[in-house]
């Protein structure tokens, strides 16, 4: 708790001084207890160290009175924080007077601008006097990477040479994921041409093992359960029997010569055969062989033959528990399943979806090189998006087919062809020298006519030995999202952490993040660039947050009612192997949602608790004259406040001074408790809470929740006639400043009404 | 050691706690054993209101008031009680928060009298009847040290009780008797016990058709109050497949049980939409608690009355 506090001014220049009379608040702040040095500078944002350096060792808490601390350009919250780490005071325990945008540029009244001024710094020392400290996030320094494709290693790479271990844990016996199965990738937006798998892949794959102290691989793995437990992801990972010891082989391939088994190759979606022991392609890197458990008859010859000694048959399935502190989600896409599509007879010979195509080319699995090749695009509308890079490889594979033979026809349907950006419609351009047929019509029906394929537009019938079905690609990642308690997208894919736009990799649930073509799809270049930028963000994040605002439960309170449970979108709140709900401070995003609605009070809502409020709220307007309506405006953190900001500055609005405002974490971390006890005990007349927008809440569902809630209320309130108290909601994003100031005028004017009335 | 005494009183009340607490048998006599009855009205035992009055003040240990205060006569009493009594006991939903007898303030008594006795209401009440208040929750007529939920409280909650006194280990004054925890915590259908989390509420339901058995009825639109309400019914409710409606009053440290409950509901919604689909809210959220909800309070600081 904060005992010795500093009361810090800043008259930005001079400029406040204009409407506010500092030596007049001065005087008042004698008469308060407590406040060891009131500081008055002009320009606190050029030199506040130097400013405050008069303060080290003499206060523990500051109240700043200036500019905003959501909105400063200068001096906003993150520089206060930073200054009260350097004066050796905890980031918890301060809070600021909003005398620039929310006083001085919305208000004239002179006489009542010191009123608000008065009671804002009753407010703001109710609040720091009842803060505890900040919390210090522990994180283990560890993180778990689900994928083992290219972007998955690239970023497991770059962790590495920034000091950070890490495991990457993947399903198939290899490295590689999706780069794998394509032969040429486009090199890049400058440059319409090709780099080869059989490079990149390898160059990649020894990268990552180069750097064997720093990235754990673990393959033929999965995850199959993830425990929140005190900040750290307790990973279970099932590892496959690891019969040929990846140390000791040196793929001589003997094993395999003597192996009398043969089975389908899935590389090459078992159109080829290997060996129960073998390699499924040979620069699958780890550089092992593996065995094909169901199919291996253990007749022990390869054991036999083994010059290594790297062979053992006994070797059983492991469970590996691990600890992470950040978990990177790299787990690609797949392909929709295209026999949902009944008319375009994908199963039938001759039928393709692109991703098989992309193999049956690289190997040469076509019985006789087709003459004539249809591309089928787009689903799109029945799926309800864009694939994005589908077009793309579509012109790449055409392109490519009609360039090494120009005797093969090549057809692509598509009403509209997205190939976007510079290299690829430059490959359309060539396609279409070259001779590919661009037809523009929907396709209605594919069916094999007579040993021929037919592909039926709406105007037309084209025979075809083969059609490629460009089928809509899909998240991967829906398995390890639901362990992780990520929130999706309705196609699957997470959703991001707002503000989306500048946080593209950061997922809901804190430190974990989505990289590749588990967000969204992408090409390989495109995959790394998100990879190298997600180390950086886990990089952050490793080091761990000072946060003020988190929420703790008390387990002798809880009653398990798991209403929490369906609130928190940061999937914070976990039910424990005991049948206990535990909320974990360090993944806690501090938004409040759980607080309010939990029915047995047995959570805290730290540094905003309603009590904290209630103490606000009792001094809030104390120096206001009698008889004028009080109105509380509570506004969250991001958007609603942020538009109170702008009201004046921006928008040019002029407001009573009669309301106050309270910046809370979200909306929906306002009670409805505190709201009828601010009534009850007649604290003020009117409430209005303001969150973000339909579809922009900070924490996805608040905003709708805390609507809900003051919906319901008000009803109860108007079926009692209750008149004289008024309770409103707004969706109010930044721009909204001048809509904010409309909803604060017009509860007052309503509530000035009901005082004539009575 | 001398026998505690002890005073019983039923206010505006069904006699629904009476049964209950007869309905705890061979505990009952085992408590009759250390208690002695000093005043039992107007049912079960043959005592008169004047017994009481006649008694020094504070000279019973401790008393059971049940039932809320709807007329003058159940003031009158209560205040005897208050004044003969040591420790006075809000025993029941309705001497606690007003019951549900205390939905009776969303009407004029003329409105509901007419309802009850035809056109003719006046004549036929004239004369001996006492004259109706507005319900009122007992410790809005006088101090209450101790509060106790259910309609009725449950044998097993009675038992407690007669414990706690019996060992003279009762909480500090103005506690609830609760095992403090919701219905959700005793309740076998909670999704925690299969280490599930409770879905959102995406449909709302009457309570007209037969629930599963064994899902959360809050999951399945059964506008549930488990998770705000006192469990130490055991989740009788529920366990019979019937949503939980309250009667066990708020959880402790909760002012206002029907806000709280629509906190914990309405934030459960999918959709705002849903609102609209409880036939009425009022009935929903303040059931047991409408005269000491702050809706309420505030109607009555109006001085306002429909």
């Amino acid at each position: 708790m904060a005992k010795n506090v500093g009361v810090v001014f800043c008259t930005c220049g001079g400029k406040l001084k204009e409407k506010i009379d500092f030596d007049s608040v001065k005087d008042y702040l004698k008469e308060v207890e407590g406040i060891k040095e009131v500081v008055i500078t002009d320009d606190l944002c050029v030199s506040p160290y130097e400013k405050l350096s008069c303060l080290k060792g003499k206060v523990d808490g500051i109240v700043f009175g200036g500019c905003s601390e959501r909105s400063s350009l200068k001096f906003n919250e993150d520089m206060i924080e930073k200054t009260l780490v350097s004066l050796g005071i905890d980031p918890s325990f301060y809070e600021v007077v909003n005398l620039r945008e929310q006083c001085f540029y919305i208000h004239d009244d002179l006489e009542g601008i010191d009123r608000k001024i008065k009671d804002s710094f009753s407010m703001a020392l109710e609040k720091l006097r009842s803060n505890i400290p900040s919390y210090k996030e522990k994180i283990k320094e560890k993180v778990l990477i689900v994928g083992g494709g290219i972007a998955g290693q690239r970023c497991a790479q770059a962790l590495a040479d920034l000091g950070i271990e890490s495991t990457i844990v993947e399903e198939k016996p290899y490295l590689g994921g999706k780069g794998l199965e394509v032969a040429l990738f486009w090199q890049s937006e400058s440059s319409p041409s090709f780099c080869t798998t059989d490079c990149v892949v390898p160059v990649v794959g020894r990268d990552t093992l180069l750097r064997k102290e720093k990235i754990k691989v673990l393959t033929s793995s999965q995850v199959v359960d993830v425990e929140k437990k005190e900040g750290k992801f307790v990973v279970k990972i099932e590892r496959k029997p690891l019969y040929v010891d990846p140390n000791k082989c040196v793929s001589c391939g003997e094993c395999s010569k003597v192996c009398p088994v043969e089975v389908p190759n899935p590389y090459n979606l078992g159109k080829t055969k290997i060996k129960a022991i073998d390699k499924p392609l040979p620069l699958a890197i780890p550089d092992y062989y593996t065995i094909d458990d169901e199919a291996c008859t253990k007749c022990g010859k390869c054991e036999e033959v083994c010059p290594q000694n790297a062979i053992n048959l006994n070797a059983k399935e492991e469970t590996i528990t691990e600890e992470f502190g950040s978990v990177v989600i790299a787990t690609g896409f797949t392909s929709y399943d295209m026999k949902v599509f009944e008319n375009l007879s994908y199963g039938e010979e001759g039928v393709l979806t692109l991703r098989e195509f992309e193999r049956y080319l690289a190997n040469g699995l076509f019985k006789e090189s087709p003459k004539e090749v249809s591309f089928v695009l787009c689903l799109k509308d029945k799926v309800g998006y864009c694939s994005k890079i589908t077009c793309n490889i579509v012109i790449k594979q055409a392109f490519l087919l009609k360039r090494n033979n120009k005797n093969v026809k090549v057809r692509i349907f598509a009403k509209e062809l997205r190939t976007t950006g510079r290299a690829f419609e430059e490959f359309r351009r060539r396609a279409k020298k070259l001779g590919v047929e661009f037809i523009k019509e929907a396709v209605e029906k594919v069916e094999r006519k007579e040993g021929k394929l037919e592909v039926a537009t709406t105007n037309s019938i084209y025979t075809s030995d083969l059609v490629v079905l460009a089928e809509p690609l899909v998240p991967q990642q829906v398995k390890i999202s639901k362990m992780l308690d990520l929130q999706l997208d309705k196609f699957g894919f997470p959703l991001e952490f707002q503000p989306r736009v500048i946080n593209p990799l950061e997922t809901f649930v804190k430190r974990v993040f989505v990289i590749g073509g588990a967000k969204g799809f992408k090409d390989v270049q495109e995959s790394i660039e998100s990879a190298l930028g997600g180390a950086v963000r886990v990089y952050k994040a490793l080091k761990g947050e000072r946060k003020k605002y988190y929420s703790t439960i008390d387990q002798d309170k809880c009653s398990r009612c798991e209403t929490c449970l369906s609130c928190c979108p940061h999937g914070a709140i976990t039910i424990t192997k005991d049948e206990k709900v535990f909320i974990d401070p360090s993944l806690c995003r501090g938004c409040g949602l759980c607080y309010p609605p939990c029915p047995s009070k047995a959570i805290r809502f730290n540094n905003l608790e309603d009590e904290q409020i209630l103490r606000m709220a009792k001094v809030a307007f104390r120096n206001l004259e009698k008889g004028k309506p009080r109105v509380l405006a509570f506004l969250c953190y991001w958007c609603a406040y942020g538009a109170a900001d702008l009201m004046g500055i921006k928008h040019k609005e002029k407001l009573p001074e009669n309301f106050r405002t309270i910046r809370i974490r979200c909306s929906a971390s306002l009670s409805l408790d505190v709201i009828a006890k601010i009534f009850e005990e007649d604290l003020a007349d009117g409430i209005v809470v303001a969150g973000c927008p339909v579809a922009n809440c900070h924490h996805v569902f608040g905003n709708y929740m805390q609507e809900r809630r003051i919906e319901a209320f008000k009803e109860m309130l108007e079926l009692m006639g209750v008149k004289n108290k008024v309770v409103r909601w707004e969706y109010i994003g930044v721009p909204q400043g001048k809509k904010l100031a409309k909803a604060i005028r017009e509860v007052l004017k309503a509530l000035e009404v009901e005082n004539v009335k009575a | 050691m001398s026998k505690l005494k002890f005073a019983y009183y039923l206010a505006g009340g069904c006699a629904g706690c009476d049964t209950s607490l007869l309905d705890t048998g061979e505990k009952l006599l085992e408590f009759l054993d250390n208690v002695e009855i000093t005043f039992f009205a107007p049912t079960i035992a043959d005592f008169k209101y004047e017994d009481p009055e006649k008694l020094p003040p504070k000279s019973i240990d401790f008393g059971f008031v049940t039932g809320n205060i709807r007329n003058e006569e159940h003031e009158k009493i209560a205040k005897v009680m208050r004044e003969k009594c040591k420790v006075l006991i809000a025993f029941g939903i309705c001497a606690s928060c007003g019951g549900v007898k205390g939905l009776s303030a969303l009407f004029k008594d003329e409105e509901i009298l007419q309802k009850v006795y035809g056109k003719e209401w006046k004549s036929l009440l004239s004369g001996e009847v006492p004259k109706l208040k507005r319900a009122r929750a007992l410790d809005d007529v006088v101090e209450v040290d101790y509060y106790v939920g259910g309609c009725p409280p449950s044998r097993e909650h009675i038992e407690k009780i007669f414990k706690t006194i019996i060992d003279g280990s009762l909480p500090p004054k103005g506690s609830w008797l609760t095992m403090g925890k919701a219905v959700c915590d005793v309740c076998p259908r909670n999704p925690i016990l299969k280490g599930k989390k409770k879905k959102q509420i995406t449909q709302v339901k009457r309570f007209l058709d037969v629930p599963k058995e064994d899902e959360c009825l809050l999951e399945q639109g059964y506008l549930c109050l488990g998770a705000v309400t006192q469990g130490d019914c055991g989740a009788r409710c529920t366990k019979a497949n019937v949503p939980c409606r309250g009667c066990g009053g708020p959880i402790p440290g909760v002012r206002d049980f029907g806000t709280k409950a629509i906190s914990a509901i309405a934030t459960s919604f999918e959709d705002i939409s849903f609102l609209k689909k409880i036939p009425s809210s009022v009935h929903l959220f303040y059931r047991y608690s409408l005269v000491k909800s702050l809706p309420m309070i505030l109607k009555e600081k109006l001085g306002e009355r429909k």
